[in-house]
């Protein structure tokens, strides 16, 4: 063991990905917490910039910090020397960095070292348990602070401006540090380590990170956060949540549906009791948050106040939360065509060589109906809810212009995308990457900015946001269609359209 | 006038391509292959890794656009086949992956509907002698099951021609036996045309009437499996002689000695090239594994 071992093991212990994407926001998180701490005109003006590291610094520890339990687990089954040790000590000096560092920099202003280094603490080692625990208890985990907020004020856990914050902080940092030992100790000394799902830590997943093909954007949407194929979720997924196929009304007399079935995921048929379980996995937890959130609402406001403020921000979040939604939707349907297309030994022979799916022309439309209809339709009706909610907020026209241009990019990227797909054309990741950047960009900012604005008003924000946003619609607007003509000049060449790219 | 057409139908090769080229990355996979499938024959594919036994099969069976060259199913375009030469077509991928969110039932029931000569009591007898529980998610079945629900898709269709790719790679002894059988009593019987490629030499001694040798994109040679210990042989020869070494052979090496080992064919009239007659020449008899490996080192 030496230092460069120590210092190198959690490196080499994640993927490169994750350590970009964590770095970027630790970043990120440090301009915020500059940036808060110099605007800031409150007594209490360093909670805000402790929280933004601690946030920075939770994500850290999450997603490149945890990997190293996977190095540690991999040389104790391939009974390699020294790692552990070297893991163990990189970790203790890594936690010791990230307490002290941006502890030290806050009390330079002399403000509540200890009440700081607590906040920090509190993020790193709950970041670290949010990916060793079981999948289910992190979950429980994201969810803690609103419920904690929740509580009644008799019961209500001290702030971090408050006097007793740092005891309850030390019991909690204490709590959480057993915890971590405990599922340390678990995970390296049991059985099968490798395997992963629901009773399992969120960091076996890691191992699957980019682990098929080369990166591409849709790498994530299609194979779930860490670009695992739909075998590999089907396998992880506990039999309750698993999609069951409503196999009626196939074959060869039904084409679009069959290839719905056989292109599955967000394609597919699902029997009424599949749908069901599926809506109330989304929306449980959903539901759970809202009523924490009024809940917290109720007891520092009172009933009036929540109902208020829930006309007049909650009905905006609606929007957002909608329109960002119909955005992931469309993504998440390219990136499951994406990955479709990508294997050879898949459903593409199977549906190439099946009869009845007669005519390469018809075949062709068909297919496009197959994948495009079902998400269409939802976004359609989403589109329909947003456009009814700007008009009982009495949004301003251009406001109401955005949320539909919002709607219109995300039927755009998905059509477009969907077809240089299926077309053989598809955009190198580099520019399917920028290209898909730039509309996640424009359409968020786009619903958010003009929302923000005034809240009383709704209306557009002055200066050149408006024009820089209509550049950007105009760049949209000639790039998609481009696109997605290249991708049906490609289909229609194509002898027929079950050929991988 | 019937008689005529059905003897026309089956004189037409149920797969031929002719000039095959296809590239990954810029290095040849296949390198202008010409091969043609008797009908009732059994011919397996043999080659190393890479050597482009999966691209071969699958641009012959219009599951990729090569970048030169014809590929014809049943005197059909592959890329572009008509359901009637699809419903006379079975394939099986070396690692079957297609409909992993379907049950085996429910997946076979699906494929079913789509071939009009479905065999559905093949379908229950086999699952249950190969010990397939139906309602277990295909995501969720070993890779030698997932493999074995695969073949019976494949069978199940009662093909013309079954094109297998690696068919036994994640069976069990038990269950390749099983397998090979199948397709022998599919092509003795039924008159089933079958293109298997396979790294396992006893497998293709068992069933296949002939072998390929597919060599880094190229076929290097075939002909029937019981002709290959007649026909190929491999030539000694030692160092001061190796000048006389004829030129045309399948492969050539070089010992440390100098002496030089080469494989080579006999001619139309049934002779071994001259430099075998020489003082010093031997010439080895060779079993197909052998020739495998001569060919393949």
């Amino acid at each position: 063991m030496n230092l460069r071992t120590v210092i190198l093991a959690p490196w080499r212990a994640s993927k490169p990905a994750a350590q970009g994407m964590a770095l970027l926001l630790l970043a990120l998180a440090v301009l915020g917490a500059i940036a808060v701490g110099m605007y800031s005109s409150k007594p209490a003006w360093w909670v805000g910039p402790a929280l933004i590291i601690g946030i920075g610094e939770g994500f850290l520890w999450a997603f490149v910090m945890s990997s190293t339990v996977l190095l540690a687990i991999d040389a104790r089954q391939l009974l390699v020397p020294g790692i552990r040790c070297s893991v163990i000590v990189g970790l203790l000096l890594y936690g010791l960095l990230s307490v002290a560092v941006p502890t030290v920099v806050l009390s330079l202003f002399g403000e509540h070292p200890g009440a700081t280094g607590a906040i920090i603490t509190l993020f790193c080692i709950g970041g670290f348990a949010f990916a060793l625990l079981p999948r289910y208890l992190g979950t429980v985990m994201c969810l803690m602070p609103a419920a904690l907020n929740a509580l009644p004020p008799g019961i209500r856990m001290p702030g971090p401006a408050d006097p007793d914050f740092l005891h309850v902080a030390v019991l909690a940092v204490a709590a959480l540090l057993l915890m971590l030992v405990v599922c340390w100790r678990r995970l390296l000394h049991a059985a099968s380590p490798y395997t992963s799902g629901w009773t399992q830590p969120m960091v076996m997943q890691f191992r699957y990170a980019g682990r098929r093909a080369a990166w591409n954007p849709w790498t994530g949407f299609g194979g779930g956060i860490h670009g695992v194929d739909s075998t590999q979720r089907i396998r992880r997924r506990p039999s309750w949540l698993q999609p069951v196929a409503d196999l009626r009304d196939c074959g060869p007399g039904h084409p679009v549906r069959s290839l719905r079935i056989a292109l599955g995921g967000l394609f597919m048929p699902l029997t009424m009791t599949a749908h069901l379980r599926q809506f109330a996995f989304v929306i449980v937890p959903s539901l759970l948050f809202v009523v924490l959130m009024t809940l917290q609402g109720v007891h520092r406001h009172g009933v009036a106040a929540l109902l208020t403020a829930w006309h007049d921000g909650g009905l905006i979040m609606l929007i957002w939360f909608g329109a960002f939604g119909s955005m992931m939707l469309a993504f998440f349907c390219i990136g499951q065509v994406w990955q479709l297309w990508q294997k050879p030994n898949a459903e593409l022979p199977l549906l190439a060589l099946l009869p009845g799916l007669d005519g390469s022309a018809q075949v062709k439309r068909d297919l496009l109906h197959a994948i495009l209809l079902q998400p269409m339709r939802v976004l359609a009706l989403l589109l329909l809810v947003l456009l009814m909610l700007t008009a009982s907020l009495h949004l301003s026209a251009r406001a109401s212009l955005f949320v539909l241009l919002g709607q219109l990019g995300s039927i755009g990227f998905m059509v477009a995308f969907t077809l240089t797909i299926i077309g053989g054309r598809p955009l190198g990741p580099w520019a399917t990457g920028a290209l898909a950047i730039f509309g996640c960009i424009l359409i968020n900012v786009s619903l958010f900015v003009p929302t923000l604005s005034d809240p009383g008003q709704m209306k557009l924000g002055g200066g050149t946001l408006p024009d820089l946003f209509v550049v950007g619609w105009v760049v949209l607007a000639v790039a998609l269609p481009w696109l997605g003509r290249r991708g049906w000049r490609g289909l229609m060449q194509r002898p027929h359209p079950f050929l991988p790219n | 006038m019937n008689a005529m057409l059905r003897e026309t139908e089956s004189a037409i090769v149920p797969l031929a391509v002719s000039g095959l080229v296809h590239c990954y990355e810029g290095s040849n996979a296949l390198n202008g292959i010409d091969l043609a499938l008797e009908p009732g024959s059994v011919l397996g594919l043999i080659g190393r890794n890479g050597a482009g036994k999966s691209t071969l099969i699958r641009a012959m069976l219009g599951l990729l656009e090569p970048l030169a060259g014809e590929a014809r199913v049943f005197g059909e375009p592959a890329l572009q086949l008509s359901d009637a030469a699809k419903a006379r077509i079975a394939y099986v991928p070396q690692q079957p992956e297609a409909l992993a969110w379907l049950t085996a039932q429910q997946m076979l029931d699906f494929v079913g509907r789509f071939y009009p000569r479905w065999d559905k009591a093949f379908v229950t007898n086999t699952l249950g002698r190969w010990r397939i529980q139906p309602n277990k998610l295909l995501a969720k079945l070993s890779p030698g099951e997932r493999q074995r629900v695969d073949l019976i898709r494949a069978l199940a269709s009662q093909p013309e021609l079954l094109v297998l790719d690696e068919p036994a790679a994640a069976l069990d002894p038990v269950a390749r036996r099983e397998l090979l059988r199948e397709v022998a009593l599919r092509a003795g019987e039924s008159g089933t045309t079958v293109l298997f490629s396979t790294h396992i030499v006893s497998d293709l001694e068992r069933v296949a009437s002939e072998v390929a040798f597919l060599h880094q994109g190229k076929l290097l040679m075939r002909c029937s499996v019981d002709e290959t210990k007649e026909r190929y042989a491999r030539l000694w020869l030692p160092g001061k002689m190796s000048a006389a070494a004829p030129t045309q052979s399948l492969s050539r090496r070089r010992h440390d000695d100098g002496s030089l080992s080469l494989v080579v064919e006999r001619d139309a009239s049934g002779h071994w090239p001259e430099a075998a007659s020489l003082p010093g020449a031997r010439v080895d008899a060779l079993g197909l594994e052998d020739l495998f490996v001569e060919i393949a080192e």
